[in-house]
């Protein structure tokens, strides 16, 4: 098969000395406008670990709920602001919009997830144990969606 | 005199990107397929353990209604995850394809 052969014009230095810099620089600002195009965080090994302390200090928690809300007050402020700590981490992230809506989902005491377990604790009181057990799964189940797609970003080059 | 064999670049590459998103998205789907089986099966399996619940009288109708729901959140949260998971193979691909136009790119400089 005939190739295409030249000489690229200004690539070419003079004396032919340097050629293979001068293409390897071109190339860098190519490589360089690539990676400018990545499309979400690359993983975070500090936001993984938050997000998997914040689950273990949800689920503790929550084993609580059979009890008064008042007598849990304390521990239910810590563990919000562990949370809050984790989310703000990630908010913090670029390309990072698709886990800050994760934990957005989570967090809201509008929705039906954690934050919605702490508002229903707190309006009703105590929560009936097989309801906090069937909640916990789902719990979980949520942290592991944040956790899951974590794992999955690719790894910083 | 340096010589530069573009139609060689064009076809590694080429070639070697279509393996690379043959092998890259393939993965990708068969995870998401199977991610999302179990999920739904868990979910499944947790509206059948409430409803229990709530037939038996241990659960009120609005712990029931918010057991429902948190299904719903969480078909979000991992669609949510889905997203993201395909946006990291591309991000992948698009690098991989970078690293195979490089590779080519220099094989081919001949000086």
């Amino acid at each position: 098969m005939k190739t295409n052969s030249f000489s690229p014009g200004i690539l070419i230095p003079k004396r032919g000395k340097g050629t293979r810099s001068i293409f390897a620089g071109a190339l860098l600002v190519a490589t360089a406008l690539l990676f400018a195009c990545s499309t979400i965080a690359t993983f975070d090994q500090v936001a993984y670990d938050k997000a998997t302390g914040a689950k273990a200090e949800a689920l503790a928690l929550m084993d609580k709920a059979t009890d008064s809300y008042s007598a849990h007050v304390k521990e239910i402020e810590s563990v919000s602001l562990t949370i809050d700590k984790a989310y703000e981490y990630d908010r913090g992230r670029t390309l990072n919009a698709i886990t800050v809506q994760q934990w957005q989902i989570l967090r809201d005491p509008n929705r039906n997830l954690f934050g919605g377990f702490l508002r229903r604790w707190r309006e009703k009181g105590s929560l009936k144990p097989d309801y906090v057990a069937e909640k916990k799964t789902d719990i979980a189940d949520a942290f592991d969606q944040i956790t899951g797609l974590e794992i999955g970003k690719r790894k910083a080059n | 005199m340096p010589s530069f064999d573009t139609n060689a670049v064009v076809s590694t590459t080429l070639e070697k990107s279509k393996e690379l998103a043959n092998t890259l998205f393939t993965k990708f789907v068969n995870q998401a397929v199977g991610d999302t089986q179990d999920f739904l099966q868990r979910s499944k399996d947790g509206v059948a353990r409430a409803g229990l619940l709530f037939a038996d009288g241990k659960i009120d109708r609005d712990d029931f209604e918010d057991l429902i729901l948190g299904k719903k959140d969480l078909a979000e949260m991992h669609a949510l995850k889905q997203a993201g998971l395909a946006s990291a193979t591309i991000d992948t691909f698009t690098n991989g394809v970078l690293q195979i136009l490089l590779d080519a790119a220099f094989a081919a400089v001949r000086i």
